[in-house]
């Protein structure tokens, strides 16, 4: 028996109490691993799901499922936690006494979750004027209560490791498209479709992270996904009856057609060629339809003094992650390598040639005309024009999953800016 | 023991500053400071500066100065002392106010706003910083007894130029965008829910509380500029836009009948009547729209101050621009609406510094150890274009040139009545326009004319050059801009007596009719009957005209502006 909150897969509660509109549960955490420090590393993790709660910047509720008893399931805002660690002998942090209170939202299980975007037609060189943006998606199961503007689409074509989920997108044009699309849907699956964080614990196992005080452990251990695709600093995978993933790296080339340097995302290196230390995200937002990591550093800086910057941003929905590089003069990249598959070019980026066991092409795609071809250990796609020192060079790297290479380039130029909020029904 | 000072009256430590405004600051100091510190804090004489901390001992006044300028700081005249440990007034702008010219300002013909202000700066140790020219102001007058501020905002209105106040005693002077450039994405303040903090050239601010107002109460389709003429007739421009930001329709679903501003301007002339209806109308057929809001930010003021133009994001209030410039901002593409700051209300928190100048500048005493501090909440206004907020209004009509400026910024439109019939006072010199007179080399040509409630006294005098002479009947053409008062025509006759010197002999004519509404018609008298009749000139009556002849006219006639 669990309690579900948010992300905290949690014992069951030892007591529940109800004061007008708020729940408390409380309850003890601990973790049936079989060694100790998986134990403590699962536990550890479980407190910083339940403390990400409080104060949240990015999520207005979190979801509660409790197997032994659906009366209290649903959403709750206004979350306040404690964390109360016990030593249990053990000589390890790994027991706690957790309380969460939270304001019950009305319509009980089933509110209306509204997201709000504006999506715009990013300014490109690759003669895109129009397209479709995805603004965010859910589990098709509960899309029976669907409302939305007259800007907004939707689609069903899209199934990833949770599922079908129903995605709605935004058309906008020379000015931005601004509309909203509202699900009713059951909290067990109100994550499923979206995105998440996840970091691995010391227990090797992933955790999906909440709020954005991610710990320094998260260095070189952390990836992003929604279902459909994940990235991670050196890694790309789709999920197609499976997962499948290739190899990726980040870099650039300054001029002709030298070396690319690559690094993992967010690497530094202290000379060309000589990648060093993988640096710490930061987490500049994290919600189910969007999540963006910083690093502080860019492809082809090797001193500090550049400014650089590495933003990963991530969409539900969506079949490709967006990498944006700035700080230094370069012709940014990413390289992608695993298996034979030449890469051919297309304006904008490139794809691979033949399609992989699952029949699926992974991409490469910039806003602005990249040159492909290939490099020691892969494939890559650049710049064909070195980004300029104070511009974000803004590259997409995923699958052609449901579509072409011009659905994919068009999803990285076509970008909805969302905001998710439970409300009335 | 001393503590921290409560103060009684639950004051705040703050600092309000208003776009062209005096705004005001407050500043409480704890009760253990010493009293040969509270001493040296004298009214007007003295002024308070708030910027970053220095070690301000052994420094010049003038660099002092120079480093309160360049990290953005402020200063204020010591004004009042509430209770000998609170220190209040207002901006430097306050020297300005309530001093007079005492003598008029007439700038004929095309003036630039750089000469306007050396015309009116320096006052009380505040000059001129750096200026910007606006449009050129052409014949303007500021009246006698004016305020040296008042004129200054009207210069400003009319030469479509902005001024900003500076710690250093100065006051720079500028085209809107020149003084407050427009935000880019190499250098900007954007203000956002998320989190305070930099990123590429963008500097975030945090708004806490976030209200966007939207007002349509005082939302108008047309402007009616009225520049009366008598008590019975009236002369208006008109300007019509429908109004945005509203769905124009009246309670049937048609085009409502037209909502009218109507703008009171009796000192001008028809065209200048026009071009303010349509200057005014765009500000004021849309809704007034503010945004106020709370931020948690250090040291705001070296990064805004107001009248800049910041980003502003947050689509749940409906701010952005969906045909805006794209900003990258935390790893998202995002449309920001951009906003001027009208005012800013901050605090003084415990990482700025206090100095008490007094005077010259030749004491500089460090008031920061003794400043009570306040949490850094700081309170925003900022407004999409519209009415300008806290728009000190030009007082008593007397700057001729106050009127609805041109600024694109939008202002509230001024209505102001001075009489209550004719036209009001305006005078000038002007080069006559003569009708049948050959010119010759070299002629003479001047004249001069007043007008007072209506009524013009005209003086024009013309002499032949070397080899002209008049071919028909002499006319006069009023001076432009103005016209025979409708009611007057065809039932008055203007008569003036005219010295003619043809031929070298001097002989008297009259102006004995208007040969049209803006033209005089001279005669010479004949005295050849029983009766004087008038008769018209030619090159040989009343004599043969040569070089040297004159014709010289005075006259009253009544008027308006054409």
């Amino acid at each position: 028996m669990t309690l579900t909150f948010g992300r905290a897969v949690l014992p069951d509660p030892s007591s529940v109490s109800s004061s007008g509109a708020f729940v408390t549960f409380s309850g003890m955490a601990y973790s049936s691993a079989s060694t100790a420090a998986n134990r403590a590393a699962e536990v550890q993790m479980l407190e910083a799901q339940v403390l990400g709660m409080v104060g949240n910047p990015d999520e207005d509720a979190f979801r509660v499922v409790w197997s032994a008893e659906s009366k209290w399931d649903g959403f709750y805002t206004e979350i306040d936690a404690s964390w109360d660690w016990v030593n249990d002998g053990s000589g390890r942090v790994s027991v706690a006494n957790w309380s969460i209170t939270g304001r019950r939202v009305t319509d009980y299980a089933s509110p209306r979750i509204e997201t709000t975007g504006v999506a715009v037609v990013q300014t490109n060189g690759v003669s895109i004027t129009s397209g479709t943006a995805y603004m965010t998606a859910f589990s098709s199961a509960d899309s029976a209560e669907l409302q939305k503007t007259s800007t907004v689409s939707v689609t069903r074509a899209r199934s990833g490791e949770d599922g079908t989920v129903v995605a709605g997108t935004l058309a906008p044009t020379s000015s931005a498209a601004v509309g909203s699309f509202s699900v009713s849907i059951d909290p067990a699956n109100y994550y499923a479709g979206g995105c998440a964080l996840e970091i691995k614990g010391d227990d090797d196992v992933w955790y999906e992270f909440v709020g954005r005080d991610i710990p320094a452990s998260a260095t070189n251990a952390w990836r992003l996904s929604n279902g459909i695709i994940r990235i991670g600093p050196s890694t790309l995978e789709v999920y197609d009856g499976g997962w499948q993933s290739i190899a990726l790296k980040v870099g650039g080339r300054s001029t002709g057609a030298g070396n690319i340097y690559p690094t993992n995302i967010g690497q530094v290196q202290t000379s060309l060629g000589t990648p060093t230390e993988n640096l710490c995200p930061s987490v500049l937002r994290n919600d189910r339809s969007c999540v963006v990591l910083k690093f502080n550093t860019a492809p082809g800086q090797t001193s500090t003094s550049y400014n650089g910057q590495t933003l990963l941003t991530l969409r539900a929905g969506q079949t490709l992650a967006t990498l944006a590089f700035t700080g230094i003069l370069n012709k940014y990249g990413v390289m992608l390598a695993g298996g034979t598959d030449p890469i051919s070019a297309f304006t904008g980026g490139g794809i691979a040639t033949s399609a992989d066991a699952a029949g699926n092409k992974w991409v490469i795609c910039a806003t602005q005309p990249m040159d492909a071809g290939s490099y020691t250990d892969g494939y890559v796609a650049y710049l064909s024009t070195a980004a300029a020192v104070t511009a974000w060079g803004i590259l997409g790297v995923g699958w052609d999953l449901f579509g072409t290479s011009s659905s994919v380039l068009e999803q990285l130029v076509c970008t909805a800016n969302v905001t998710t909020r439970v409300v009335a029904r | 023991m001393h503590g921290e000072r409560h103060d009684p009256r639950g004051g705040t430590v703050t600092v309000t500053q208003v776009l062209m405004g005096p705004g005001n600051y407050t500043v409480s100091l704890k009760a253990d400071t010493p009293q040969s510190i509270l001493d040296q804090i004298v009214l007007v004489g003295s002024s308070v500066a708030i910027g970053q901390k220095m070690d301000i001992a052994g420094m010049a006044d003038a660099d002092i100065l120079a480093a309160l300028k360049a990290a953005g700081g402020y200063r204020g005249v010591v004004l009042a002392r509430p209770d000998p440990f609170t220190i209040e007034g207002q901006d430097l702008s306050w020297w300005l106010v309530d001093v007079l010219t005492d003598t008029a300002i007439v700038n004929a013909g095309s003036t630039t706003t750089t000469a306007w202000v050396d015309d009116l700066l320096p006052v009380n140790g505040i000059a001129k910083g750096t200026v910007t020219n606006g449009t050129a102001i052409v014949d303007g007058i500021v009246k006698p007894m004016t305020s040296i501020y008042d004129a200054l905002q009207a210069v400003c209105d009319e030469s479509a130029v902005e001024y900003q106040v500076r710690p250093d005693g100065t006051i720079d002077v500028g085209p809107s965008t020149t003084l407050f450039p427009a935000p880019s994405s190499t250098s900007a303040t954007i203000i956002t829910r998320d989190p305070s903090g930099d990123e590429g050239g963008l500097s975030g601010v945090e708004a806490v509380d976030l209200n966007r107002s939207r007002d349509a109460t005082n939302v108008y389709s047309r402007a009616v500029v009225v520049h009366s003429k008598t008590a019975k007739k009236v002369k208006f421009a008109t300007s019509s836009q429908t109004p945005t930001g509203v769905t124009w329709k009246d309670d049937d679903g048609a085009t409502p009948a037209a909502k009218s501003l109507a703008v009171l301007a009796p000192n001008v002339k028809a065209t200048r009547a026009a071009q303010i209806a349509s200057q005014v109308i765009p500000r004021m057929a849309q809704d007034q729209r503010e945004v106020t809001l709370s931020s948690r930010t250090h040291n705001v003021t070296a990064e805004v101050t107001p009248g800049e133009r910041v980003l502003v994001h947050d689509v749940q209030s409906g701010l952005y621009d969906s045909a805006g410039t794209q900003y990258v901002w935390r790893g998202e593409v995002i449309t920001p609406i951009t906003l001027r700051v009208h005012a800013l209300t901050w605090p003084i928190t415990g990482d700025l510094g206090v100095f008490l100048r007094v005077s010259d500048g030749g004491t500089w005493v460090d008031l920061t150890p003794y400043v009570v501090t306040e949490d850094p909440t700081v309170s925003w206004v900022v407004s999409v274009a519209g009415r300008k907020v806290n728009r000190s209004p030009i007082s008593n009509g007397m700057v001729t040139i106050a009127l609805p400026g041109s600024s694109s910024e939008g202002r509230a439109a001024l209505g102001r009545m001075t009489s209550d019939t004719d036209t009001s006072d305006d005078f000038g010199t002007w080069t006559p326009t003569w009708g049948n007179i050959t010119a010759g080399t070299g002629p003479t040509n001047e004249g001069s004319w007043s007008v007072a409630n209506g009524e013009m006294r005209l003086m024009a005098r013309y002499v032949i050059g070397t080899g002209g002479s008049v071919s028909g009947a002499i006319t006069l053409d009023l001076p432009s801009g103005w016209r025979l008062r409708e009611e007057a025509a065809g039932s008055i006759d203007p008569y003036g007596l005219v010295r003619l010197v043809a031929g070298g002999t001097s002989y008297m004519g009259i102006v004995d009719h208007f040969a049209s509404t803006t033209q005089l018609r001279i005669r010479t008298i004949n005295v050849s009957g029983t009766y004087p009749t008038t008769v018209a000139t030619s090159g040989t009556i009343p004599g043969t005209w040569t070089t040297g002849d004159a014709v010289t006219v005075s006259i009253t006639i009544p008027v308006e502006p054409a």
